[in-house]
């Protein structure tokens, strides 16, 4: 009897039985191991060379790999297809590529693709990729297969976080078929491989079973435009897509009463604000500006924002580089609500019975854009300011009235960090070499290209530390708040939205 | 023939107005450079974009150059798609023409036959019914419609798609949303038609021939209240065609109505355009198509 297993007639009729049972459960499983996404809009390329819009980049995620990654959920950069990298001088990058790493159509990624993909992406004509770096990089070379060596004119210290957004593609696929043709078929190393494009109506990946980081969960992601916010909640309710983006705030409380949804948020990497008209009286000077500041009751105004929104009192969110190391310092310098100090600041500034100011915003462009200049002008009416607000159509506000500095006296905006740094910061709005219409000052901007030139991360978290120090107490902002970015999805699936608001599937695992 | 190659004529004319009148309207507000780049473009970014499409150019030269090539057919290269105008139009057309025509369908279906009855049995409680069911289609607007269709249908009863296109339900909420106020104004345009129509001279001879009620109904009354109707259809396709920008919008259907939106929102200049001179050709089109079918209908007008 000894290692003999005697099977009874029973068993044998029951074993396949069971085993095919089995067989057709795990693959029921498997095929629904799919994801139906509603996003608000199509891609505009599957070149991940060509544009930068959220959904773009949300999309050519899936299908390409990065030299470097973000951490999920610190932002904080980690290897992708490079395993390590060295800097030396302070401007030369050496990165180390992944082995064995292959293309969808089989071929292994090799340095001469890394150097390819950042020529082509330097090209013009690939403006909201290349725009940022082109005046940067000086060169990009293979030193051999699996090495590639990238020299800055000079030291940039928040370069790598600009590599996020930059992807590698297969050089040779790419020279032999063309940019059209590839934008059409695209290839990559990403996780999931290009299926189909029906413009307008959906987009299928299925997932690359020799990703070098292992098979996706997820074995195929179909992606929705759906730009109507309420037709992407009866899309989840009606159990036609599963994950959807953008969920309205008034929407919330009935996805949380369904047991078969599940409601997700995340702080995101955006804050809001008003800029002053710093160049002309009467918010020329700060005392002014600091008035409107400690003339606000946030916690009276923030509600609008049905528990999503948060307060942004200085232009830096966690997830931004040197945050913890300056935050603490700078918390008793921001200005709290404090009506009669602000009415001192006005008198002090030559406006003891007040003043008639301007506040200009967008409609429907961000939550509660006009609501909150409303709410901001009745704030500020306590304190003698009368603020007539003016409300205009996006395109029209931002490239009539706030582009180029045309802002009468506080205008609304809001500034995206993709950098995760606070570089982007000043560039954006503060570097007079830059984008910065409303606000510069010699001492501000000796700090901000100081900060470029330091990778030391010690030193450098400590500059901007004195900079968001001259920033708080020089207000050229009224910085204001910040939003969750708020998604539901089935209840079974499990995701946790980023910071970065993109969407990875490859994320994504199911709750069995 | 003549009044044909005439109405030829007035349509290219009426092309070229509307396409001036956007050309100009679209440039006065908003700047495709500033709204494609990045939050954080400079100034420099912006002007070399702008002056890469041709934007620094003074209007008229900008005009003259959209107009030589639009005559050969080409709209522009779109800034934000990368793609030709025309084709992105094209692709998206036979979605918003199948929409536009099963919402029509859905109107006419729905809207004549109660026309009729209603001006037959006048004063009736069907007659009352659906003089209120008219109104309503016509005041409710078409995007409550639209997301009150998809919670009962699509969220509540699960009966029908939400959103997006393929096999024919997809059309049936739409359409329906598209079609309903179009159908509330063609019914109340048959009813009272019809009901002039029923007490001509020529309708109380046909009954006192002792024709049957469904005969003078059908032979007399209802070919000659047709003619107001039809032109009002007719008209209608043009309006069905605007307002399929919000049905598309609320419904994620890929049609010229949503990718016009879009492109108004980003001021992506030629697919605007594109789609302009394309609403213009169709509505001009479909008034033609209306006027010989007069000829079908009504034996004395001749062209």
């Amino acid at each position: 009897m000894h290692g003999t297993c005697i099977t009874t007639r029973r068993q044998r009729v029951l074993r396949p039985t069971v085993s095919i049972a089995l067989a057709l459960l795990l693959t029921v499983a498997w095929a629904q191991r799919e994801v139906t996404v509603a996003i608000t809009s199509d891609p505009l390329s599957m070149d991940p060379h060509v544009a930068a819009t959220t959904q773009t980049v949300t999309t050519v995620n899936h299908i390409f790999d990065n030299l470097v990654q973000r951490h999920p959920v610190t932002m904080a950069i980690v290897p992708n297809l490079a395993t390590s990298w060295e800097i030396s001088e302070d401007r030369i990058y050496v990165f180390t590529l992944r082995e064995d790493v292959r293309f969808h159509n089989g071929q292994v990624l090799t340095a001469e693709d890394v150097v390819f993909s950042f020529d082509r992406m330097l090209q013009p004509g690939f403006e909201s990729m290349g725009n940022y770096v082109r005046p940067i990089i000086e060169s990009v070379v293979a030193l051999d297969e699996l090495t590639v060596q990238i020299t800055l004119h000079a030291p940039y210290a928040p370069f790598l976080n600009r590599l996020p957004t930059f992807y590698i593609v297969p050089a040779a696929y790419v020279q032999e078929v063309g940019d059209d043709a590839f934008a059409r078929a695209p290839i990559g190393t990403g996780p999931f491989r290009f299926v189909e494009w029906v413009h307008g109506e959906y987009w299928t990946f299925e997932a690359f079973e020799d990703h070098w980081a292992g098979e996706p969960e997820v074995k195929r992601a179909t992606f929705r435009p759906i730009p109507e916010a309420s037709t992407r909640i009866a899309a989840l309710l009606s159990g036609a897509v599963d994950i959807i983006e953008q969920v309205n705030l008034v929407d919330i409380p009935r996805l949380e009463a369904d047991p078969s949804i599940r409601v997700e948020a995340t702080n995101d990497n955006r804050f809001y604000f008003y800029a002053f008209q710093s160049s002309r009286p009467p918010f020329d000077d700060p005392r002014v500006r600091l008035a409107v500041a400690h003339a606000i009751d946030w916690d009276e105004i923030l509600w609008i924002f049905e528990g999503y929104g948060f307060r942004v009192a200085a232009p830096g969110l966690q997830t931004d580089f040197g945050y913890s190391a300056y935050i603490d310092d700078l918390e008793p310098l921001l200005p709290a609500y404090d009506p009669e100090r602000a009415r001192e600041l006005l008198a002090e500034a030559g406006y003891p019975d007040g003043l008639s100011i301007t506040i200009e915003a967008p409609r429907g462009q961000w939550p509660k854009d006009a609501e909150l200049a409303q709410a901001v002008a009745s704030e500020l009416a306590r304190v003698g300011i009368d603020a007539e607000v003016r409300v205009s159509e996006y395109a029209v506000y931002l490239t009539d009235v706030y582009r180029g500095g045309r802002i009468e006296h506080m205008g609304f905006f809001t500034m995206g960090n993709p950098l995760f740094d606070p570089d982007h910061l000043f560039t954006v709005h503060f570097d007079p070499d830059g984008g910065g219409a409303y606000y510069n000052s010699p001492e501000l901007t000796a700090l901000g290209k100081r900060a470029r030139l330091v990778t030391n991360p010690d030193e450098r978290a400590a500059i901007y530390g004195e900079m968001m120090r001259y920033l708080v107490v020089n207000q050229p902002y009224l910085w204001t708040h910040g939003l969750q970015q708020v998604y539901a999805m089935r209840s079974d699936i499990d995701w946790r939205p980023r910071p970065d608001i993109r969407m990875f599937m490859e994320e994504v695992s199911f709750r069995d | 023939m003549i009044y044909l190659l005439h109405r030829l004529a007035h349509t290219v004319v009426i092309l070229f107005g509307v396409t001036l009148l956007v050309f100009i309207l679209i440039r006065l507000s908003g700047d495709p450079a500033a709204l494609y780049l990045p939050e954080g473009a400079t100034e420099v970014q912006i002007a070399a974009l702008r002056e890469r499409l041709g934007l620094e150019q003074p209007l008229h030269v900008q005009y003259g150059s959209f107009v030589s090539r639009m005559v050969r057919g080409d709209f522009g290269i779109s800034l934000w798609h990368r793609r030709p105008a025309l084709d992105l139009v094209l692709e998206r057309l036979p979605a918003t023409i199948e929409l536009t025509l099963v919402s029509l369908l859905f109107a006419m279906v729905i809207a004549v036959p109660a026309g009729v009855f209603s001006a037959v049995w006048r004063n009736s409680a069907f007659d009352a019914a659906a003089r209120i069911v008219a109104l309503l289609g016509l005041s409710i607007p078409n995007f409550w419609l639209g997301i009150m269709l998809i919670l009962v249908f699509s969220v509540n009863l699960r009966l029908l798609p939400a959103f997006g296109r393929g096999d024919a339900t997809h059309l049936i909420l739409p359409g329906i949303a598209l079609g309903s106020a179009a159908a509330g104004t063609i019914m109340r345009l048959v009813r009272s038609n019809v009901l002039e129509t029923m007490h001509l001279d020529y309708v109380r001879t046909a009954r006192a021939k002792g024709l049957p009620e469904y005969m003078i109904l059908s032979k007399h009354v209802l070919r000659n209240s047709a003619i107001p109707a039809l032109t009002f259809t007719g008209l209608q396709l043009g309006y069905l065609l605007s307002g399929s920008i919000v049905t598309e919008t609320v419904f994620g259907y890929p049609g010229v109505g949503r990718l016009a939106v879009q492109a108004i929102n980003n001021r992506d200049f030629a697919v605007v355009q594109a789609f302009v001179a394309f609403a213009a050709i169709i509505f001009a089109l479909a008034n033609m198509l209306v006027d010989l079918l007069y000829t079908l209908l009504d034996p004395r007008i001749r062209y």
